[in-house]
């Protein structure tokens, strides 16, 4: 099983990889999944949506 | 207008529906509201993507749409336009046009239908035949751009899948097919759920997979890019989509001008000028748009076709279309229609996907060898109900009151959009949340970051995946005009 963190093997990536981006933490991998707080951040998300939503009315 | 005023609303897809169910709510019995589609089925064409990964059947995407209308007093016609007669025959002045019937008793024969307004809500053309050897038809790629094209691609895929089961490393190429294509959020989409559906089943050490785009940089999406506001920071979506991309272990291919398709080879030229090619053994690329190629025709059959089309056989509705010419920073959103109304015929509109942008969002670009690099604008599924909204309730009020007043804004300049990027499906899945605005950037009110970033937001996480679900059934419960469907924004 494969535990990178980034997949793409670094004999590839040495010396043509500029495409530098973020890796998400252990952390940040777990909240975004956790279903208590997603709950909290669906209701969150669907609020600031219909806030957005409501300029075209 | 003798008796009631009768309104053609051409393609019933998400604009075009979204125009007929809003003038029929505000006219009721005011006005004789006719579609003409050729395709019976209103099909949600977000979820297609759930389709091309085995989550969903092409059933639950569509529904038929005759009964819809029946119930609504809406005259349906399942029907292709062939062409606009925007000035009726010679000493008539009664514009009308022509279709061709596809279904039923009627199919083959022609009609004549006419008209005291006109909505074009076609959609795209589907221009696999730009590039030799793209599309699942004629060539060698997948698409999944229809209910039907998702549904075998999902069939594809499953091979693969079975392939690497087996031990056998597989290559899987996802992006744009061409140099010019739109629609990065359906193939970036689509990546996600690919790489998400390996990995869920053990086998991401067996797939080599790849995103190929015409975008001069990862995140660019066809709309320059956008700076949302993000744990704490002002983060370019740049950020947001390389390190999803890194998570999932795809790898990506930018400023690929994709010009031919082989049987397992892709070749493409990037900006510097190279000539390459990409094997594959899957290969899913969303093929350029043009319209959809209806033709104008004058009183005495005479080719009106350039007073109502651009050579991409979009509409041409009230945007400045000269401002193209303008150096890429002076670009601003009043170059894009307010009212999105024909100027020569000011009863014809256009919606959705089906009227010709000013110009990109995206910065242009081309290769040494002539080949665009250029995204061309995408009008996704929100932006293009807010406009058939906006025009929908512009007609209605102008119906009603003799006046066109226009009070409703159809600018993508004014309008926000929200787009959600699934990753997987169910309960645990995941997604990319991000809404703009206003959708085009516009760095003369907003001069840092092009956007009003209280409402530029972006974010990944179960919720937003929940939130696309929900979408799933919600909008389709709208789209049957079901009790209360008109309180679900659009
Ligand atoms: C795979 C995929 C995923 C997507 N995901 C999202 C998403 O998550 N969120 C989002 O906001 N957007 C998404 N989009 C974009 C969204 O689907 C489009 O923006 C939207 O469908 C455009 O609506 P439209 O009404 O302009 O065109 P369409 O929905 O294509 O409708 C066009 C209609 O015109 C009809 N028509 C065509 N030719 C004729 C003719 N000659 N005469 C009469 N009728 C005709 C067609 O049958 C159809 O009914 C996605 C697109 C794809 C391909």
């Amino acid at each position: 099983m494969n535990k990178r963190k980034v997949k793409i093997p670094w004999s590839e990536r040495a010396y043509n990889d500029w495409n530098f981006g973020m890796y998400p933490t252990r952390f940040e991998q777990w909240k975004r999944r956790c279903l208590i707080i997603q709950f909290f951040r669906f209701i969150i998300l669907s609020l600031k949506f219909k806030k957005t939503a409501s300029i075209n009315d | 207008m003798n008796g009631k005023p009768k309104i053609i609303i051409i393609g019933a897809g998400i604009s075009g529906h979204t125009v007929s169910l809003n003038l029929i709510r505000k006219l009721k019995r005011k006005a004789e509201i006719i579609v003409i589609s050729p395709n019976g089925n209103y099909q949600w064409v977000p979820s297609n993507i759930w389709i091309g990964t085995g989550h969903m059947k092409a059933k639950q995407v569509y529904f038929p749409l005759k009964p819809v209308y029946d119930k609504l007093g809406i005259d349906f016609h399942q029907a292709k336009v062939i062409s606009i007669h925007p000035e009726g025959d010679t000493g008539e002045n009664n514009p009308y046009v022509t279709a061709e019937y596809v279904a039923g008793e009627k199919s083959g024969q022609n009609t004549k239908i006419y008209y005291d307004f006109l909505v074009n809500a076609t959609g795209p053309k589907l221009n696999f035949e730009a590039v030799p050897g793209l599309g699942p038809d004629a060539g060698n790629t997948v698409s999944i751009c229809t209910y039907g094209h998702a549904t075998h691609a999902y069939e594809e895929l499953s091979k693969v899948i079975e392939k690497m089961k087996k031990g056998q490393r597989q290559k899987i190429v996802i992006g744009l097919g061409h140099g010019g294509a739109t629609c990065q959020g359906a193939a970036l989409e689509y990546t996600l759920n690919v790489a998400s559906l390996i990995k869920k089943q053990g086998l991401e050490d067996m797939a080599d997979i790849r995103y190929i785009t015409n975008e001069m940089f990862i995140g660019d999406l066809g709309m320059g890019g956008a700076y949302v506001k993000n744990s704490g920071y002002i983060a370019h979506t740049r950020n947001i989509v390389s390190s999803l991309f890194y998570e999932y272990g795809v790898k990506w291919y930018t400023q690929s001008s994709v010009y031919k398709v082989e049987s397992g080879k892709i070749y493409y030229e990037t900006y510097q000028g190279e000539a390459l090619t990409m094997d594959y053994d899957f290969a899913m690329l969303i093929p350029p748009f043009s319209g959809v190629g209806i033709t104008g025709v004058g009183p005495n059959g005479e080719n009106y076709t350039d007073k109502l089309f651009k050579p991409n056989k979009l509409m041409i509705v009230d945007a400045n279309y000269e401002s193209a010419k303008k150096p890429y920073h002076e670009w601003s959103g009043e170059d894009w229609p307010k009212k999105l109304q024909n100027p020569t015929y000011p009863n014809i509109f256009a919606v959705g996907i089906a009227f010709a942008p000013p110009h990109s969002i995206s910065k242009p670009h081309t290769t040494p060898g002539g080949r665009p690099l250029t995204p061309a604008p995408p009008r996704t599924g929100m932006p293009s109900a807010v406009m058939a909204h906006a025009t929908a309730l512009n007609l209605a009020e102008w119906i009603k009151t003799g006046n066109p007043t226009f009070k409703h804004k159809a600018s993508m300049a004014e309008i926000a959009s929200v787009c959600v990027v699934s990753i997987g499906y169910g309960l645990r899945g995941v997604a990319g949340s991000m809404s703009v605005f206003p959708t085009i950037p516009d760095f003369k009110k907003y001069p840092d970051f092009g956007r009003d970033v209280r409402y530029t937001i972006g974010e990944v996480g179960t919720a937003g995946h929940w939130f696309k679900w929900l979408m799933h059934y919600v909008f389709l419960w709208k789209a049957k005009a079901k009790p209360f469907w008109w309180m679900i924004p659009d």
